[in-house]
């Protein structure tokens, strides 16, 4: 397994206390099937490494479910499996998806900012959803409890692949935090008067986080110091006890003497330091106050954007990142300036869309990345196996190739923290790759094996 | 690109010289716009594909079509590094006709001309252009058991036929609940009786003079009951509405009916592509509807494309949004194929036509450059 131990160790937790599903079905699953020892060598005519890095004629060398080398001049070393292909390149990722949600989970109102993805992950979902995202190249979907809530929480990146265990299902239990603003309910606009407000809750919120976090700082600064008096009076006490002893029995003597009542000096300690109130989503939005988590926010009107830019310029470690954005290009260069991705949803909306959609241009993607705007492209958690196919369309509005091409594979990546794992084809990221037999998110190309951590989930034989 | 649009409005400058040049010889041309367009691939529209085609037009009409077609003295060459085709064409489509289009509150509108509803500079109707959408069958929106007469509209232009279709829909959406019929039953024998004594457009469908627009609704029975409808009165045309009609390809293919494909929604299941696999299997003719405003004129191509992913073969959905299409609504000696005699509507793409990841980089309607894509940015500029 690719991912570091505390992750692991995280995500069993998250597991064995999630409650009623987790301890039963998943504590006593064996260790993950991933790790089978399995030497793999995927030879491709083309290999992307990454959008825009291509080798001719290459070889991708995996062992236990990880990339060893990529090169075009490597031996094929014996007992392996070999694959042969066209064009190879990383798995696309969904950062904007449902796929391997319960589903009210997804469209619950009532979560808040530290309700768990990871809780409301659905082992049972019907194998033919997996099977239909990956057989369109999709390998990883980034899922939210609450995707049109005020506050959707701690989302998480899932593997699409399916899995006997919850851990293996769950490639980071902790994405980012949530929020949405100004979003329709059932069909209706949210009244104009409480959108701006809404915002203004939202960085409040982040400024609560703050503080906590300072609160938490505080705390553990004046827990220090009192531990620390604590300890030199303490010493004190043992080094003058002799002498105290003898100096008490001489006073209560002389009391004694003078007929007076012996008063007992009575010994007066520092307060121990109070920690701050305990606050679970306070908890969440100190670690986005600090840049621990990115937030993303889905948001669609300019007036929303330009206030929660404005309300949140001035926490300089905050890590915004935009979902929908519909009328994004009004505050483009703000965005490009602040590096803040846009996860653009280049679907065809008909003349009833939402209102906050109105605005909805599949030239989007392409002006935003003309722009400079980091463009990440995402199902919005329609349907996960469609993204390579609005993602063409996205390229048939403006988009550049390996744009889209990187709008599904390293910048979603980059946007969770997970580079270092997915996105791109180069040694110790987790094989997650497709074998097309053409250039990648044509509708004429399609996928003839699909990996995920090494294993062959999608092949020839397979396809439907 | 930016290159080959500086080129275009050259090329556009020296074409209207050449007319102000050539103006007195050619007195019958129109508006003087004769060009030549030579495009590294050219879609003729019945399965070829001509390496550096070249497709001549003058007054609105295509005049040579061909690799080594010879292009008149005076006229200029427009150099297109992208593919070629013949403007799309839509099957059912509402763009622009608003409230025009249907009546619910009437059950049976046998003479109503949907080509009174037609407004060509609406700005629906223009969204369809940056889509490449040249023709498209104006047909009213369901909710009567007949609905009228649909319209064959270029895009932006002129109405070139009245009587494409008469629409009728055999199943539950043609009902309202506020008048008669509201039920299925009251609606078949309705139609049964306007069909087995037939008067007016009804006589003229029942003779296969007129073909229908049928929408059976959208479960298997109903698609059946449409099916049976149309074999019982002899009737001809197209089968429209459900995302079921491939499964029952062979029917289809027996009755002699034609089919427009409804719109692909992301996530709503692979009926509608799968079907399109097995009517193209079967042979049974079939182009794709398209449903604007409600849907976005990028779904035409969109739902060709996600056929193709199913299976479907590229030159196959071509034919579909192009020369079957025209055929399908009784238009193709007119619209829908790159060859003389028919109008220049055609589309420049940035590549394939069938893939959404192509451009549509300029669009031609009766020979005139009605839309042109916007700059772009990432073009080489060599």
């Amino acid at each position: 397994m690719h991912l570091p131990e505390t992750t692991l160790a995280s995500v069993l937790l998250v597991g064995a206390t999630s409650g009623l599903f987790a301890a039963t079905a998943f504590a006593s699953a064996a260790p993950s099937p991933l790790t089978n020892g399995d030497l793999v060598a995927v030879r491709a005519h083309k290999l992307h490494v990454s959008p825009g890095n291509v080798l001719e004629d290459a070889t991708l060398l995996i062992r236990d479910g990880v990339i060893m080398q990529v090169g075009d001049d490597l031996k094929v070393p014996d007992g392996a499996r070999v694959i042969e292909g066209d064009v190879v390149c990383a798995g696309f990722m969904d950062p904007w998806g449902s796929l391997g949600m319960n589903g009210p989970a997804t469209v619950d109102m009532s979560t808040n900012a530290a309700t768990r993805a990871v809780d409301g992950v659905d082992p049972y979902l019907h194998p033919w959803y997996r099977h239909q995202a990956l057989a369109a190249g999709v390998t990883a979907v980034r899922v939210q409890a609450g995707m049109v809530s005020a506050r959707g929480g701690v989302g998480a990146v899932l593997s699409t692949a399916p899995a006997e265990d919850l851990k293996s299902m769950i490639l980071l239990e902790d994405s980012n935090a949530a929020a949405g603003l100004g979003l329709s309910s059932r069909g209706n606009p949210t009244d104009v008067f409480a959108r701006i407000s809404a915002v203004d809750k939202l960085v409040s919120d982040i400024n609560s986080g703050r503080d906590y976090a300072m609160g938490l700082a505080k705390y553990a600064h004046e827990l220090e110091a009192w531990n620390k008096t604590i300890a030199e009076a303490e010493a004190k006490l043992e080094k003058d006890f002799k002498k105290a002893q003898k100096d008490r029995d001489k006073e209560i003597a002389e009391a004694k003497e003078k007929g007076k009542e012996f008063k007992e000096e009575k010994y007066k300690e520092d307060k121990r330091p109070k920690p701050p109130k305990p606050d679970a989503e306070d908890a969440v939005m100190a670690r986005v106050a600090s840049g621990e988590l990115p937030l993303v926010v889905t948001i669609h009107r300019a007036a929303e954007m330009r206030e929660l830019l404005k309300g949140t310029a001035r926490f300089k470690r905050l890590r915004l990142v935009i979902a929908g954005g519909t009328e994004a290009e009004a505050v483009a260069d703000e965005l490009a300036a602040r590096s803040i991705p846009v996860i653009v949803r280049p679907i065809p909306l008909g003349a009833n869309r939402p209102d906050e959609y109105s605005g909805h241009d599949l030239a989007l993607a392409g002006r935003l990345a003309d722009a400079g705007v980091r463009v990440l492209l995402g199902s919005s958690g329609g349907g996960s196996a469609d993204l390579p196919l609005l993602a063409s369309l996205a390229i048939g509005h403006g988009l550049d190739r390996d744009k889209a091409l990187a709008a599904l594979t390293t910048e979603v990546a980059r946007t969770f923290d997970l580079s270092g794992e997915l996105g791109s084809l180069r040694p110790g990221r987790r094989a997650d790759l497709l074998v097309l037999d053409g250039e990648p998110l044509l509708p004429t190309t399609t996928v003839r094996y699909a990996l995920s951590a090494g294993r062959v989930l999608i092949s020839p034989d397979s396809r439907d | 690109m930016r290159t080959q649009r500086r080129m275009h409005t050259n090329a556009l400058l020296l074409a209207s010289l050449a007319f102000v040049a050539s103006a007195p010889a050619s007195a019958s041309s129109r508006e003087g716009d004769a060009l030549a367009i030579r495009a590294e691939k050219l879609h003729v529209g019945d399965g070829t594909v001509i390496e550096n085609g070249i497709v001549v037009f003058e007054a609105g009409v295509i005049t040579e079509v061909g690799k080594g077609a010879p292009v008149p003295k005076g006229v200029v060459l427009i150099e297109h590094a992208g593919h070629l085709s013949a403007g799309l064409i839509a099957l059912r489509e509402h763009a622009g006709a608003g409230g025009e289009s249907n009546d619910s509150s009437r059950a049976v509108m046998d003479e109503a001309d949907l080509a009174f509803a037609y407004r060509p500079h609406h700005s629906e109707v223009q969204g369809l252009l940056e889509e490449g959408i040249t023709t498209f069958v104006l047909a009213p929106r369901p909710g009567s058991l007949v609905g009228g007469l649909c319209a064959v509209a270029k895009t932006g232009s002129e109405v070139i036929s009245r009587r494409a279709y008469l629409s009728i829909c055999t199943g539950t959406n043609g009902l309202t609940s506020n008048r008669f019929p509201t039920s299925l039953q009251g609606s078949q024998a309705e139609l049964e009786r306007r069909f087995s004594w037939p008067r007016g457009v009804f006589a003229t469908a029942v003779k296969g003079e007129l073909p229908v627009m049928l929408d059976g609704g959208s479960s298997r029975t109903e698609v059946q009951h449409a099916i049976g409808f149309a074999r019982r009165h002899g009737l001809k045309g197209l089968l429209v509405g459900s995302t079921r009609l491939g499964e029952m390809a062979a029917k289809i293919r027996a009755a002699g009916l034609g089919v427009a494909i409804s719109n692909y929604a992301p996530s709503t299941g692979r009926r509608v592509v799968e079907g399109a696999v097995a009517l193209s299997e079967m042979q049974v003719p079939f182009g794709f509807a398209l449903g604007s405003p409600n849907n976005h004129p990028a779904n035409l191509r969109l739902t060709a494309a996600a056929c193709i992913r199913a299976g479907l073969k590229s030159s196959d959905a071509l034919r579909a949004l192009t020369s079957t299409a025209a055929q399908l609504a009784g238009v193709a000696d007119k619209v829908g194929s790159v060859q003389a005699g028919l109008a220049a509507d055609l589309v420049l793409w940035s590549g394939e036509p069938t893939d959404p990841g192509s451009r549509v980089m300029a669009v031609y309607v009766d020979g005139d450059e009605v839309f042109q894509a916007e700059d772009d940015e990432n073009g080489d500029d060599q």
